[in-house]
This record gives structure tokens, sequence and C-alpha cells, in this order.
């Protein structure tokens, strides 16, 4: 039997962050506080994020504050990307890949 | 009609409450004048005294050449560059900083004379510890007068007068005209506010700072028909955002100032971006740390490796040793477990550097040069030596041929400026704009 139910989707719009320069962990912090992404991360719900056009940089530090705990709970860059859904300018596309693969790299020892 | 002793009885009348006002009057104005001078106490004893010129004072010593007018001299050195004569420049802001404590002088003079080379960040700390002892006499209601001597090249006059000491210090009758000062753009921002409670909305002031940053890079191409790219947008912005976050996370202290300058009269359009702040250096975040944390178990070994090689000396010390350590990749005093991921901000700033390095050179005479200076530590950047990945996937820049951090590396490249220490840190970056980083803008007119 066919599940319909409609998954719902949440809408995090970058517009509504204080921007359009987007730097500093412990405002990508609020920003997850504001969505309970942590709550988020354990439940079925899509989310939608729209970057604008006019946004100067989301530096690596919000991105990893906002999202960093949501890549890590999704486990690889696949799941994360199929649950956070980007709507951006290809130029960030680049960047958003760089702080997945940084969330994802386990720091051992140095030498 | 009234009578005699009524008129009388009027007059007493009218003399009493006459002198019961003038009473009354007088108590009022006794009191207002009461409440003016405590006032007065109050606002002597609120005095402004300069942290930032204690911290600079505090590592010098050295003998004080008294003087009976309390006539402080500052003789500017040839190279007054942070990138490329550090010891002598910060050897000059420090001992400014404690003369002003020894002497307390009454007049100030800054001799430029000879003066060759500059860059923005020598002479923006100088401009520094002038505002802050300048501020200082003002709460104290002391005066204290400014004098100096321009460097001989057109240029420098220039820069002083434009953005340097004269501006700074508000010298307005030598002020560039306004014809000359359209072709310069300038930009400069300090930090000195308490940051109000942060929301998830707040726009805050160091982003509102980056934003016009870039903006004012923008506008210096414009002036030429050109523009940054969005790539370049978002890189510049990014690197300018991460160094602002590092300064306002990790120092301590709250002060940060960066600023920008561009002289569109030369023919190289050389761009000048300086970040400082005062507070705790690079190597004083990462021994703050308990020894049992886990940054401090990532960097023990290395530590170790190089006391037990005997490599250090007094050209190569632990701090230096820990500020090479903190640009490498993962590396922050904020990573408490294997999984934490911060220690990107510096990554950014030498991978940026890297990519503007690449792209000058093929098409300028002019080299780009980036220092990063934290306490005692120099490290130079002329693009010899990359960040580049080791085995896991780790940037990691040793400065050395074999990029290994076990090794101690090119002492031109990192060293120790011995008798001179900054409280805090500096990144100065000196690169020459090309096209490659910009897009045509049609100028008016133009098909």
């Amino acid at each position: 039997m066919a599940n319909n139910k409609k998954l719902s989707t949440l809408t995090i719009d970058f517009s509504n962050l204080g921007g359009p320069v987007y730097i500093g962990r412990p405002k990508g912090k609020l920003g997850r506080e504001k969505y309970n992404l942590d709550a988020i991360d354990k439940s079925d719900v899509a989310v939608k994020v729209i970057i604008p056009e006019n946004t100067y940089t989301i530096n690596s530090s919000y991105f990893l504050g906002l999202f960093g705990d949501s890549i890590r709970a999704a486990g690889s860059r696949e799941a994360f990307l199929k649950k956070f859904i980007f709507q951006c300018p290809e130029i960030f596309r680049n960047e958003i890949e760089k702080s997945i693969a940084r969330a994802l790299f386990e720091s051992d020892d140095l030498l | 009609m009234k009578n005699k002793s009524e008129k009388r009885r009027i007059y007493a009348d009218i003399r009493e409450r006459r002198s019961v006002y003038t009473l009354e009057r007088y108590k009022r104005i006794k009191a207002e004048r009461r409440k003016f001078f405590e006032n007065t106490r109050e606002e002597k004893t609120s005095q402004y005294h300069s942290l930032q010129i204690d911290m600079l004072a505090e590592r010098k010593s050295g003998v004080i050449v008294a003087s009976k007018r309390k006539l402080l001299n500052v003789n500017i050195p040839k190279s007054f560059s942070v990138i490329h004569n550090p010891e002598k420049s910060i050897e000059i802001l420090t001992r400014f900083a404690y003369d002003i404590r020894h002497i307390n002088p009454r007049v100030v003079r800054f001799n430029h004379s000879e003066m060759e080379e500059v860059d923005l960040a020598a002479e923006y700390l100088l401009d520094i510890v002038a505002i802050e002892i300048a501020r200082e006499q003002k709460y104290k209601r002391k005066k204290i007068r400014f004098k100096g001597t321009y460097p001989e090249k057109e240029e420098l006059r220039r820069y002083l007068r434009a953005t340097g000491i004269i501006k700074k210090l508000e010298i307005e009758h030598e002020y560039l005209p306004k014809s000359e000062e359209t072709k310069l753009r300038m930009f400069n921002e300090r930090n000195k506010r308490i940051s109000p409670k942060l929301t998830y909305n707040a726009i805050e002031y160091k982003a509102t700072t980056v934003r016009k940053f870039v903006d004012h890079i923008n506008l210096c191409l414009k002036d030429h028909g050109r523009q940054l790219t969005h790539d370049s947008i978002l890189r510049l912005a990014d690197y300018t955002g991460e160094i602002i976050d590092n300064a306002e996370e990790h120092s301590g202290f709250n002060d940060w100032t960066i600023a920008g300058y561009l002289d569109n009269n030369m023919n190289e359009h050389i761009c000048e971006i300086c970040i400082f702040n005062f507070g705790k250096t690079i190597a004083d975040t990462l021994k703050d740390i308990p020894d049992d944390s886990f940054i401090s178990k990532t960097i023990r070994p290395y530590i170790d490796t190089h006391k037990d090689s005997g490599l250090f000396s007094r050209q190569w010390t632990e701090d230096n040793l820990l500020t090479l350590v903190a640009l490498q990749g993962h590396i922050s005093s904020k990573n408490l477990k294997p999984t934490d991921d911060r220690g990107q901000g510096t990554v950014e700033i030498i991978n940026f550097f890297q990519k503007v390095h690449k792209e000058c050179t093929q098409e300028s005479a002019k080299k780009a040069y980036m220092a990063v200076l934290s306490g005692s530590t120099h490290i130079f950047f002329d693009g010899k030596y990359k960040m580049q990945d080791d085995s896991r996937k780790r940037k990691v820049i040793a400065f050395n041929n074999n990029n290994d951090l076990k090794i101690q590396p090119d002492k031109r490249y990192v060293k120790n400026l011995d008798g001179a220490f900054f409280p805090g840190t500096i990144i100065s970056i000196q690169f020459p704009l090309q096209v490659s980083h910009m897009e045509k803008v049609p100028l008016y007119g133009e098909q």
C-alpha cells in the first residue's frame, strides 16, 4: 500500500537571518536554535534553504554553526543534501560542499 | 487714600518679601553651584586610561631621555612596515608607548623625513597610540601638541595627509585638497564597542563592516571601469569575516581595526589591507587551554619533538611554534573533541592569499605580500611556501621544503622578533589588483 502522507517542509530563508553578510559561529548557532534544527534532524521534515542572490558571503564558521550538527547527524554528504535542499546561486555550491567536508572531517593526532 | 501707617506697613511687607526672595534665590544659586562643582569633580575622577598604551609599553624597557620641555621625538625609520621591517616597526611603537608613560609629554614630534616605505598596519598602529594619548590628555583637561616632518616622496606625503596621522588627529589645515582626495579610496573601521545581545536575525557591526569593506574595494575598481566578480566578492568577504571573527573570539580584548587603502594616482594599483587587534596573542590562546584538553594533546607531541631535537633557541621559540601550528587546518583552541570543526579561519586567509598571489604574478611585476605578526612571531608570505593537503587531507603549511611540521621552518619566513613584541595580532596584506579579479563595467557612452 503506497504511503500517501505528504512530508512537511521547513523553509529557511537567509534573507530573514540578517544578511547579506553571514559570519560568526554564534550567530549560526542562534539560527539553529530559532529553527529548532536539532529536532528537525531527528524527524522526517525536509528543509528548503533559500540563499538570496544579493548575499555577499556565508562564511564557513556561520554555516557550520547553523548546519554542522545536522551534517554530522546525517552522517554523509548525500544524506545531508537529500534532507536539506539548497536553492542558491551556483557560486555558493562549492562553498557548501567545502563546509560539508569540513564538518565530516574527524580530527585526530597531528603527528 | 491710604494713610501713612498703612503705607509703611505695605512697604515693610514688600521689603520682607524681597528679602525672602533674595535669600531663596541665593540659596538656589548656591545649591546649583555646589552641584556643578561636584559634577566637575566626578568628571575629573572618571578619566580615560588607555590599556592599549599600557600593553604596548609593558614589555619595553630602556633609558628615558629627559627633556625639559617634555618633548617626545618619534623617529620613523626608512622602512616602516610590519611586512618587511617588523622588528624596527614594532620597536618604534612600543618605544613610543613606553616613553608616553614615563615622560608624559606635552609635545610629540613625528619625524617621517627618512621614511621611504610604509604599510598601512604600521602607520595605523602609530596613529592609534597618538589618538589614545590625545584622548587621555583630553580627559585630564591637558593639552598635548603634535608636530611632524613629512617624508620626501609625494605619494607618502599624500598617504599621511589622507589616511595617516594628519587625518587621525584632525589637523585640518594639513588636509589634502579635495581634488587630490577624490582620487584616493580609504576605508577605516575600529571597533571598541561592547557588542549588544546577539539575535539570530541581527545585523552585527562586524557584518556591516565586512559589507562596507567589500563595497569600498569595488568602488576603487569602478573608478577604472572595473568591478569584482561575484566569486571575488565572496572570497574577500569570507576572508575578512573570518579574520574579524578570530579577533573577537580569541583575543579576549575588545579592540579590532580594519583598514584599506588604494591610491588611484599611482600606475600600479596596490591594494593594502590590514586587520589587527589588541589582546591575547595566538600563542597565548593555545597556552591558556588546559593540558588535558583535546587540542593540547593534539599539539603537545609536536612541541615535544622540537624540544627533544634541541631545535628551540633564541631564534626559534615555543611561542613561534605555537603560532605556526595555529595556522594549520582544524587547529583551534575552541576544539574540544575530535569532531569539532573549528580552526578554519586561518585556512581561508592563506587560501585567499595563495589565489591572489597566483593571479598577480601572471600579469604584474609587483609581488603580493602578507604577514601575520602575533607577539614576537612574524610569519611572512610571498608565495614561496604553499598550504597543501597532507596524507589525511589536512591543510598544512610548514614553511620548509618538505612541508613537514616536525622540521624547523625557514627562518626567513617564520622568525622570532628578538626584543620586539606586539600585544595582539596583526595581519597585513599588499597585493596588486589584476584584471582577472574583475569584470568590465561599461563606462557611460561606451558600446
